[in-house]
């Protein structure tokens, strides 16, 4: 029943090693639920900087997308607007040309009293005026005074053709000095005509502007593309 | 002294098989490796036989101080393993580097960060398959140990090759289970280790009751915690009854260690429904009150077991509820369970009156229709559905219940004229049900007459 000292040191001994074993298996079982609460917590971080990088990455995305859509835009912009300059500049050129060539018109003296004819002839058409004045330039007045009566005929022939009527219209050339300007060159910088006719009548309520000018321009925008 | 010799002889009986452990790793401990041998044969240098008779002098706590703060210590041990032909050198390092690693788990860091690890897994593997259980054990556990701590040391086949081969280590059952421990820790394989063949054999037979061996036991226990963690493996051991069985040991088993693990794995399976009915089904909650006024010596366990308690009350709130004892009653089978207790009744007495008393009606047809399986036994069995008798105990505790926690519930018993039938079964064979019987005919026809004065 009494144990000697030898026998009760060694399960002295004994039980202190078995506490310790219990403990270090204890200790144990925290490392392992240590582990696992560490692998998780592990994933669950980098899951939500992963979460976060790539929201990032979709921000720039877009980001990037948009600055490229805009660079190609205003790259679209700079080149329709260098077409409309040189469509402009070749019109400027084009109206050049032209109203150079009219302006060497007038000196045709047969083509251009058929071309004043026809302007006047067209004009009466337009206004069914029985009485207009006409306005022309200070070289042309000798010329479209001597088609006055051409055209009232002309006129006339017209008129029964297609509509079996007859009017009677009264032409006269306006003397008051109100001329059109004078023929374009390179001394006057002004406002220049390069020829052609304005019918009106005589209370100046209705105007009929039939120079070469805005012929030409008429022209110009009818050919337009 | 007469105390002290019981409590003394108790533990010591609890001790036997770790005793031998003990003893052994401090048998080899204690002797010496002959070191001189080796100077003369010029494979330890001078210097290195010095330094390890050194420290073989040391104390055991001086020894772990010494081997964490010295690096050569550690690189000289190690090469005492090549050493081929020596079997007590082998044991005798691999014996101090368990010892101290038991001690201290974070030394597997410290030792990886010495040593070369192509060579310790070179080394290791190739005593794994030594002759001697003893070292083969060992130098396994170190290994797979390093795994679970340090695997980005490793590379991937390297570990599958050593899960593959466990089977063909000279190994003990303990160790084989050592390292599954230890591999199960880090959740890429714990697949790989589930699904070798013997895995599950070595588990299901440790986990019978009749297995004597504690440590094996705590070994087991041990592994289905790990699996536990995550969910596709508790529905994996729920199909092959690990789970009961482990429910089974836990209300038998009484080591603590055990119980310890057992609540751990308890906690992690809560929240998954058809283990939560195991847990209810085998009466968990009544085990875990009784084991709280029991003594253990490590004081973690009671505030574990209160913790547990907790959650787990909480859990059969929400689930013992109306609708599951109906479902209950449409299977015609009734079990004992927490769906038949004055508790359960308490709470949810009122929900009856649903379908005008559907659940009630139904109590009383499984009564009546036992009644008349019994009166016929003699006729042919002219249904196939036979009435067990729990089925009806429980069906007459609970139609007597509602009687007497119901307002009206007499009244309503009435209707389906239970009492005549409750009479009949008072006369039956079955010990159960004619207690039952009993208690429910005492519940209907008794009133409280304290209530009824206090109404008026």
């Amino acid at each position: 029943m009494a144990l000697d000292d030898a026998e009760a040191q060694k399960q002295i001994q004994q039980m202190v090693n078995f506490i310790l074993n219990e403990a270090k298996d204890k200790a144990h079982e925290i490392e392992a639920k240590a582990l696992e609460d560490f692998n998780i917590e592990k994933l669950r971080i980098v899951q939500k900087m992963k979460e976060k990088i790539r929201l990032e990455f979709q921000k720039k995305a877009k980001q990037m997308e948009i600055k490229r859509s805009m660079s190609r835009s205003s790259a679209i912009n700079k080149a329709r607007l260098k077409k409309m300059c040189a469509k402009d500049q070749v019109f400027k050129e084009i109206y050049k040309i032209s109203s150079e060539k009219l302006a060497e018109l007038y000196k045709d003296k047969e083509k251009y009293k058929n071309l004043i004819i026809d302007l006047i002839v067209q004009s009466l058409f337009y206004m069914q005026e029985p009485h207009v004045i006409i306005r022309c330039r200070d070289v042309d007045k000798a010329i479209v005074e001597s088609c006055f009566n051409e055209a009232v005929q002309k006129y006339n022939e017209k008129l029964k053709s297609q509509f079996n009527i007859t009017k009677n219209v009264k032409i006269e050339l306006d003397k008051s000095g109100n001329y059109l300007p004078p023929p374009p060159s390179s001394d006057n910088e002004g406002k220049s005509c390069l020829g052609g006719i304005i019918l009106s009548t005589p209370n100046k309520k209705i105007n009929c502007d039939n120079t070469l000018d805005v012929r030409l321009k008429l022209a110009i925008e009818y050919c337009t593309p | 002294m007469a105390n002290n010799n019981d409590g003394i002889s108790v533990i010591t009986k609890f001790v036997d098989t770790e005793q031998k452990n003990e003893i052994l790793h401090d048998s080899i401990l204690n002797h010496m490796p002959c070191y001189d041998k080796y100077k003369e044969i010029n494979i330890l240098s001078a210097e290195d036989v010095d330094l390890l008779k050194k420290f073989h002098d040391l104390s055991k706590k001086e020894k772990f101080e010494y081997f964490k703060e010295n690096n050569e210590i550690v690189i000289i041990l190690f090469n005492c393993l090549q050493t081929d032909f020596n079997i007590h050198l082998i044991q005798y390092v691999l014996t101090i580097f368990y010892e101290i690693i038991r001690n201290d788990g974070s030394s597997y860091s410290y030792v990886l960060s010495v040593l070369d690890s192509e060579n310790l897994y070179s080394y290791l593997m190739k005593l794994c398959t030594h002759r001697d259980t003893y070292i083969s054990d060992k130098s396994s556990f170190l290994l797979s140990g390093s795994f679970c701590y340090n695997n980005n040391n490793f590379t991937e086949t390297q570990i599958k090759d050593f899960i593959l081969k466990i089977d063909f280590f000279n190994i003990t059952e303990e160790g084989k289970m050592d390292i599954y421990i230890n591999i199960l820790k880090i959740d890429y394989y714990r697949q790989d280790i589930y699904e070798l063949e013997e895995f599950l054999i070595i588990l299901t037979k440790n986990l019978e009751l009749s297995n004597n061996n504690a440590n094996k036991q705590y070994k087991s226990v041990f592994c289905v915690w790990l699996l536990t963690f995550k969910d596709s493996f508790i529905k994996k051991l729920y199909k092959c009854n690990i789970i009961t069985l482990v429910m089974n040991l836990f209300k038998k088993c009484k080591v603590e260690k055990i119980i310890r693990v057992c609540l751990n794995i308890i906690k992690n399976i809560l929240h998954m429904d058809d283990c939560f009915e195991i847990i209810v089904d085998n009466n968990i909650i009544q085990t875990l009150t009784v084991l709280q006024y029991d003594k253990w010596r490590d004081n973690d366990i009671y505030d574990n077991i209160v913790q547990l308690l907790h959650k787990l009350d909480q859990r059969v709130k929400n689930y013992s509820n109306f609708e599951r004892y109906c479902h209950e009653l449409a299977n015609g089978k009734l079990k004992w369970s927490i769906l038949h207790t004055e508790k359960f009744w308490l709470e949810n007495v009122m929900q009856f009156e649903k379908n005008q008393f559907k659940a009630i009606e139904q109590l009383a047809e499984i009564i009546k229709k036992y009644i008349e399986c019994v009166i016929n036994k003699g006729d042919a069995k002219n249904n196939n559905e036979e009435i067990d008798s729990v089925t009806v105990a429980v069906a007459c505790f609970d139609i007597g219940e509602f009687a007497r926690l119901y307002p009206n519930g007499k009244k309503i018993c009435q209707n389906f004229n239970i009492k005549e039938n409750i009479m009949i079964l008072i006369a039956m064979k079955d010990r159960d049900i004619v207690r039952e019987a009993l208690l429910c005919a005492q519940k209907i026809m008794l009133n409280n007459w304290q209530s009824v004065s206090s109404t008026k």
